[in-house]
């Protein structure tokens, strides 16, 4: 899910290499010295993911793992895949160099959105809820960059409504894959080594007072 | 979940924890050592396509690198200024073949949706006459170092590089004859213009490492420079 050179127009590219920015400086500034080794391993992870293949019926299709990176990494996810982009087009052509923005907004964007779904398990109190809810976030991380290729697409002049729901079809059995992917990730992790999860505690703006009262300094981050 | 329970539930695990760590980081390795050996060559939903002159029409291909065809794409073929000349549907096999629109450079660009794009840019002179000798010779030195390591074929590659050339030189008058030898190199050079763009297509094993050891590389500079500011 990489799109090519050639097809959007300067302002799309302009606006995503802006939007890149400034979303990859804020979310730089979170990172620690302790997460550094943590990012640099699951960057890895998301700069090989794509080269995996797996068949489905005549054709193939290749993991993308924004999800897992945004289960793993919370927010730092961002910067993660936007390095994880920038060697992906230079060392094997995937996109290009134009749009590198974009596809940074579009799979750090599901990455950020896959974390959101994860962090929801705190809501609920059900068993395999690791599970569960890496699974969700692993299918949002791939539904939510599908709507931002979509999005994108449209100012080339294709119809949304049609385009997100191609793109969204086409991406079905990813989705799948990545769910439980992501599912069977973060169930394993939750049991050998919780902490490698990112968002031990809920996020900030669904705290509520109360939680809030309790829990002084509040990162999104685990508790070291 | 408050901090304090947190904490209990951390060191409660601690004894688990420092045990699976080591096996986590096995995992890892192994893990990382799977990726590097599955991953075969290319991405699957790469477009790439490549376009050639074959008498008096061109021929173009768009395939993934999968090896599934582009089929029903929009491929657009645009002049040196930019100025679109002619536009087309790839057929089931992803292959579009039209008359050459003029004699100039050319760029083919192939779009199979959901932002996948590729173009080709078919030079000027792949379609003038003085290019076709040097067409045929250019084949005759890669059939000749294809001869060094493969044998089977050896009698079909003597042949060809020998017959060929005369022929161009004795008959370039002969309009009839041009045709044929301009078909049957279009039909030599096929599979090597496959090879050739699968090739270009292809990740080596050296690109993925290397890019994985950007990716550490990089970030233990910046722990570096971090660990020194604390």
């Amino acid at each position: 899910m990489h799109i090519s050179d050639g097809i959007l127009s300067a302002p799309v590219l302009i606006a995503g290499f802006i939007g890149t920015v400034a979303v990859a400086a804020y979310t730089l500034r979170q990172l620690d010295l302790d997460d550094i080794p943590k990012v640099s391993v699951i960057t890895s992870v998301f700069f090989v993911a794509s080269l995996i293949h797996v068949p489905i019926g005549p054709s193939s299709v290749h993991l993308i793992l924004g999800g897992l990176v945004g289960v793993v990494l919370g927010i730092r996810a961002f910067p993660a895949i936007m390095l994880g982009i920038i060697l992906q087009t230079i060392l094997f052509g995937h996109g290009g160099v134009t749009v590198i923005g974009v596809n940074t907004m579009m799979l750090g964007g599901g990455g950020l959105m896959a974390y959101a779904v994860w962090q929801l398990r705190h809501h609920f109190n059900i068993k395999k809820k690791e599970m569960i809810f890496g699974g969700l976030a692993g299918a949002m991380g791939i539904f939510s960059s599908g709507i931002v290729l979509a999005l994108s697409l449209v100012t080339t002049g294709e119809e949304f409504i049609a385009t997100a729901w191609y793109t969204l079809i086409a991406h079905i059995p990813v989705m799948i894959i990545e769910a439980l992917v992501v599912g069977s990730c973060a169930a394993f992790l939750a049991k050998v080594k919780p902490d490698a999860l990112a968002g031990q505690l809920p996020l900030a703006p669904a705290v509520t007072a109360t939680a809030a009262a309790t829990t002084k300094p509040l990162n999104e981050d685990s508790p070291k | 979940m408050e901090r304090s329970q947190l904490k209990a539930y951390h060191t409660k695990n601690k004894a688990i924890i420092s045990n699976s760590c080591q096996r986590v980081r096995r995992s890892i390795a192994a893990i990382a050592t799977i990726l590097l050996l599955v991953s075969p060559t290319a991405f699957a939903h790469k477009l790439n396509m490549f376009a050639y002159v074959e008498g008096d029409e061109i021929f173009a291909e768009a395939y993934f690198t999968d090896g599934k065809k582009a089929k029903n794409s929009a491929i657009t073929i645009f002049g040196p200024d930019n100025k679109q000349l002619l536009q087309g549907i790839s057929n089931e096999d992803g292959q579009f073949t039209f008359a050459i629109p003029q004699q100039s450079d050319l760029r083919i660009t192939v779009n199979a949706g959901m932002g996948h794009q590729a173009e080709y840019l078919l030079l000027k002179d792949e379609f003038s006459e003085e290019s076709e000798s040097a067409l045929t010779t250019s084949i005759t030195t890669a059939s000749e170092s294809v001869n060094d390591n493969d044998n089977d074929n050896s009698d079909i590659q003597h042949t060809e590089p020998h017959t060929e050339p005369p022929r161009v030189t004795t008959n370039l008058d002969n309009d009839a004859i041009r045709a044929e030898v301009e078909r049957a190199v279009g039909k030599a050079i096929k599979p090597l213009m496959r090879e050739l763009s699968t090739m270009r297509a292809e990740k080596s094993l050296a690109d993925i490492i290397g890019g994985i050891g950007f990716i550490f590389g990089l970030f233990g500079t910046a722990m570096y420079f971090k660990s020194r500011q604390q």
